[in-house]
């Protein structure tokens, strides 16, 4: 499927900040399951964009203003063909434990198999996947789907619930969250299980023929299977990532892979507006991207603020 | 003095043990290169001998040369305690700490590339990939990244300790950010002043160009195409316990001492804020650990760092003095893989010997940790100033007890080394001369080659029997004399 | 050199002069006080005291006694603070000043918060005037003859002339905004004493007499707290010195444009001279003055602040992969 994707993030400060510092990690993936035709950022104020490539192989892109300003954006479009879901066996061996066993033992795909800041396998952690019971002897592939559905059915999907700093704990508390913190949910699980598993960033396309604004970012798990390598799930919706399933950044969790992370040096935090507009080829298309009312973003950090010195 | 003399008064309470002493063969007999010192010792009275002390004491004071002692109520300001009297090294002795400390830390490079590029020694075997991985101060941001000549390390502390067969052994290395120069330098001035003579037969080699040879090490690393490199000492200011001495050395190069407030990147490229406006910024000789750095890659709430940093560093645009990193290779557990990385890297055997080391990750190892630990002294991997050891045999049952549960909790964290009998050296007490634990620690500096500081700083356990020698627990120092050939 | 260190250098020089100042202005209030009732005594102090920068509501506060004033510790206290904030500087630029200056800086500090000090002062006030003028003069002497005539000295300079000069035209702009008394005879006597204080006040009286004798006029005064070119006390002579250390720091460097100081003083000579308006708002245009060398040192030498950065170009063009 192909879309064409246009990503916009506002900081609005309550008066002038200067030296502003920030990091984007808004450039979908080019890999086996989806290919980037165009893409294309600019910011304004102006300045000098910048990139590097991570060490979760993630594009970054970097840039500073130091004049002062009241307003920054960012602002992101970018055409991307993406292949439907892909077919998984029914399962794997029982013998795959061992594998993974090995690689973790060998220190192989460390971050991913070790709890990280946002997921750390806290007593509350360790009990939920306890008292969720998921048969641990199946084959990885198994214990994986058993995983995300487990999530699926123990967490009620409630938007505005939390924020990006509500601690895991808290989720598992309420049983609710947004999709990071299901995801969170699920690496957690997962890596308890000794299933290396990563957290990808990115956007969920309209299920429609049509084309849509004021989408969200959205957020799933990888989860790393011998001979099948990343395998995609969606623990929000209890389903594979498939063509819908935009992918952007990965990392061991939110914080590796947030779209947008940075500083400023000035006076309070400002407000923080996403919009995200996501056009389906050969749908018609949504002409220029508006404003409107302030989106709200939830997967996107506020600019940590610098104190004045 | 020949055997058979008796021993002036100022021995009197001098005690021979199990440890090499590095006056004393034996009672009444010294060694032949203290000859000097002996002679000083015992055709002067005591209290005059107290009097130069004092003026020691005095001219460290003056100059404002002091440290912050953590742990207690309060952050003191503390004189890091002096003996007057010097810690002699021969030539040859020193010819094979040099050889083997050159070695070493050119093995240290090679480990360093080796870990954040192409894991070859994991891929040999030989050092578990997992170990260092779980290294609290591994950086994943250093995967890929290129410094100037391969060079990790600028300076190194390594600590040395003699045992009682009058080798020196490596007690750890010291990767990040090592201090105590501006003490090696202090205390020479000061004993320069009491000893000109004996300093001046002794052919003692001279220490005093530290600064100008760190300067130098310095501007080799600068990023390639520099071609009058400028170059700062980042502090973490006033409120560090080493300030003093990141004072000391940026007057001494003669280049700016900034903080990270003075500090800017645009466009990856690392500024001063000067009068004259920003000023490009080519190598910085960093004091600041990795956590503190940049708040952008880094810990974000640190006001000690400049954002942006890693970006311009990572690009090639600034060189950081030590490279971000290295203390994945300070590790006391990696410690114990050193020799091991000789042989890989350089296909020689190791000229200076570990202590030998208890991994309590492993669990064979822990066993036997957890049997004597009364025995052993136990540290955590990533501390440096000897906080949150124990040393078995002065500890209590409630510390041993409370050491297992930190064990148990957390074995990755704990290393196990049988306590070495230090060497001692003669210090100046109330009555008279008595010996006291001591280590050595030299520094080297590098950039494209490597320089062995000769001397270096002579730590001093100053309690009677105590084996920590550390400036943070009460130690003092001594001035090293490395003699000329 | 490092824009931290010249403002660093610039405040604690400032804050000094402040500082001693304040100091001064509570002396000449205490002597005042044990000749003049209670009230004309709170009334010339507020005054004076409302003219400086870190005063608080004195002018407010009645008091009973001249004593009550030093063991009230908020006059202690604004000194306190000041040197204070000098301290602060000085320590975090350690390096860049002299062991003496460093020493001066730190024992003013540590007695004014000495309260065995502090209950003598009480008791004997002269003692705190003395600890604060010595302190002051003795920094100066440090700086005279311990500093190279660097970057570093011009900021010392600016900020001790930027400071007096304002702080002179402030008081100057407070008596003569004062309100003149109804009673003929009163008013004589009273104008002299307060037209004293500000002489006083200003460290300027005995230059003053040396050259106007015993003779006391308002606006021989005016003139000669502004214009005079030979008292180190007018503000001529503080402008002088602002100017001069302007240029030598324009050469010292060049990388940066010159700062140049306007005409307000000028403009305040020429008004004395033709009595042409009142003084008052020539006064107020020097200390605008002031107040615009300092921003503009700031901006040039401390803050560098860009202009507005520009809008983006919208067209951007594609990064094709």
């Amino acid at each position: 499927m192909d879309y064409t994707v246009t990503h916009a993030t506002r900081f609005e400060y309550q008066g002038p900040v200067s030296e502003s510092q920030m990091e984007v990690r808004l450039t979908p993936r080019h890999d086996e399951r989806q290919t980037v035709q165009e893409f294309e950022i600019t910011t304004n104020p102006a300045a000098s964009i910048l990139g590097y490539v991570d060490a979760f192989g993630n594009d970054v892109r970097h840039f500073n203003i130091i004049a002062p300003h009241s307003e920054l954006v960012v602002r992101t479009r970018a055409r991307i063909r993406t292949s439907p879901a892909r077919q998984l066996p029914e399962r794997l061996e029982p013998d795959t434990w061992s594998v993974l066993k090995g690689l973790r033992d060998n220190g192989e795909l460390w971050d991913f198999f070790e709890p990280s800041p946002r997921v750390p396998f806290s007593p509350a952690v360790r009990a939920l996947a306890a008292a969720l019971d998921i048969e641990g002897h199946a084959d990885p592939l198994t214990c994986t789907r058993r995983i995300v559905s487990a999530v699926h059915a123990a967490f009620v999907y409630t938007p505005d619930s939390t924020t990006v700093d509500t601690p895991l704990d808290t989720v598992l508390d309420e049983r609710r969250g947004v999709c990071q913190d299901f995801t969170h949910a699920a690496l957690a699980f997962l890596r308890l299980h000794g299933i290396p598993a990563r957290y990808v960033s990115g956007y969920l396309a309209p299920s429609s023929e049509s084309s849509q604004q004021n989408v969200t970012s959205h957020a799933w798990i990888e989860a790393w299977l011998p001979g099948l390598e990343w395998v995609a799930f969606d623990p929000t919706h209890d389903s594979s990532a498939g063509e819908r399933h935009i992918s952007v950044a990965v990392g061991s969790d939110y914080g590796d892979a947030a779209p947008t992370r940075g500083l400023f040096r000035g006076g309070p935090a400002g407000r923080l507006s996403v919009f995200v507009q996501i056009e389906r080829d050969g749908a018609v298309s949504l002409g220029e991207m508006h404003w409107g009312p302030p989106a709200l973003a939830e997967n996107a950090p506020p600019a940590i603020m610098q104190s004045d010195q | 003095m020949s055997d058979g003399e008796v021993a002036p008064a100022i021995f009197a309470n001098y005690t021979h043990g199990r440890s090499y002493d590095e006056m004393f063969e034996k009672a009444d007999k010294h060694r032949p290169h203290y000859d000097g010192i002996h002679h000083r010792l015992c055709s002067l009275p005591l209290e005059q001998w107290r009097e130069r002390q004092h003026a020691a004491d005095l001219a460290f004071v003056t100059h404002g040369i002091t440290f912050t002692v953590y742990g207690r109520s309060e952050g003191v300001e503390r004189i890091f305690p002096f003996d007057l009297l010097p810690r002699l090294v021969t030539a040859a002795e020193w010819h094979v700490v040099e050889r083997g400390l050159t070695q070493r830390i050119t093995a240290l490079n090679h480990f360093l590339h080796d870990v954040y590029h192409d894991g070859r020694i994991f891929a040999a075997g030989i050092v578990p990939r997992r170990l260092v991985r779980e290294c609290r101060h591994f950086r994943r941001e250093m995967i890929g990244v290129s410094v100037p000549h391969d060079s990790y390390l600028t300076v190194v502390g390594t600590d040395l300790v003699r045992g009682p067969d009058g080798r020196f052994v490596v007690l750890e290395d010291n990767l990040r950010v090592p201090s105590g120069v501006s003490y090696m330098l202090g205390n020479r001035q000061v004993v320069k002043q009491v000893y000109p003579q004996l300093f001046e037969r002794y052919h003692v080699r001279p220490i005093d160009h530290y600064p100008r040879m760190l300067l130098a090490h310095l501007r080799e690393i600068a990023p390639a195409g520099c071609v009058d490199p400028k170059i700062v000492l980042l502090t973490p200011g006033v409120f560090n316990s080493a300030y003093y001495e990141h004072t000391f050395l940026a007057h001494e190069m003669a280049i700016d001492l900034v903080e990270g407030r003075d500090l800017l990147v645009h466009d990856n490229t690392v500024y001063a804020r000067t009068t004259a406006g920003l000023e490009r910024v080519d190598v910085i000789y960093r004091r600041v650990d990795d956590d503190y750095l940049d708040p952008l890659t880094f810990e974000s709430k640190s006001t000690l760092g400049v954002a942006g940093l890693f970006n311009a560093y990572r690009a090639g645009h600034v060189t950081i003095a030590n490279a971000v990193g290295t203390g994945v290779a300070d590790d006391k557990a990696v410690y114990a893989y050193v020799p091991a990385m000789i042989r890989f890297y350089l296909s020689e055997d190791p000229i200076l010997d570990n202590v030998q080391t208890y991994l309590l990750d492993n669990p064979a190892d822990r066993a036997y940790v957890l049997d004597h630990l009364a025995e052993l002294v136990v540290k955590p991997v990533g501390e440096s100033g000897g906080y949150g050891m124990l040393v078995g045999p002065h500890s209590t049952a409630q510390q041993r007890s409370e050491m297992r549960d930190c064990i148990l909790a957390n074995p990755r964290n704990y290393i196990a080394q049988p306590t070495i009998a230090l060497s001692t050296a003669p210090c100046l007490v109330d009555d008279g001369v008595e010996p006291r634990h001591v280590d050595l620690r030299p520094y080297v500096l590098c950039g494209r080659s490597i320089t062995v500081v000769p001397g270096g700083l002579t730590r001093v356990a100053l309690q009677r029997g105590s084996l920590v020698v550390n400036s943070s627990q009460g130690g003092g120092s001594k001035d090293t004399w490395v003699l000329g050939d | 050199m490092l824009s931290r260190v010249a403002d660093s250098l610039y405040w604690m020089r400032r804050y000094v002069e402040r500082a001693d100042q304040i100091a001064r202005v509570v002396r000449v209030n205490m002597d005042l006080a044990f000749d003049r009732a209670p009230l004309e005594v709170v009334q010339l102090w507020g005054r004076l005291l409302s003219g400086l920068w870190s005063a608080p509501a004195w002018a407010q506060v009645t008091r009973e006694s001249p004593t009550d004033a030093l063991s009230d510790l908020t006059n202690i206290d604004a000194v306190a603070s000041c040197v204070a904030a000098a301290r602060e500087n000085a320590r975090q630029i350690r390096q860049h000043i002299t062991g003496e200056m460093w020493d001066r800086l730190n024992g003013v500090h540590l007695a004014l918060n000495d309260p065995a000090r502090r209950a003598e002062w009480a008791q004997r006030p002269h003692g705190f005037f003395q600890t604060v003028r010595e302190a002051a003069a003795l920094f100066d002497a440090a700086i005279a003859d311990g500093l190279a005539r660097d970057e570093a000295w011009h900021f010392l300079q600016l900020g001790q002339f930027l400071e007096r000069s304002a702080s002179t035209a402030r008081l100057l702009e407070c008596q003569l905004r004062a309100p003149v008394p109804a009673n003929e005879s009163d008013r004589l006597l009273d104008e002299q004493l307060e037209w004293i204080c500000l002489l006083r006040a200003c460290d300027a009286l005995e230059l003053y007499r040396r050259r106007h004798r015993t003779e006391l006029r308002p606006d021989h005064i005016v003139r000669f707290l502004i214009a005079d070119q030979l008292s180190p006390r007018s503000i001529r002579y503080g402008f002088d010195r602002i100017t001069e250390t302007l240029a030598a720091l324009a050469e010292a460097v060049p990388a940066q444009p010159a700062i140049v100081v306007g005409s307000a003083l000028t403009d305040a000579v020429r008004v004395l001279e033709a009595r042409d308006g009142p003084a008052v708002e020539a006064v107020c245009a020097i200390q605008g003055e002031c107040d615009r060398i300092h921003r503009m040192l700031r901006a040039t030498y401390i803050d560098h602040q860009q202009t507005v950065a520009p809008v983006a170009n919208e067209g951007a063009a594609w990064i094709t992969r």
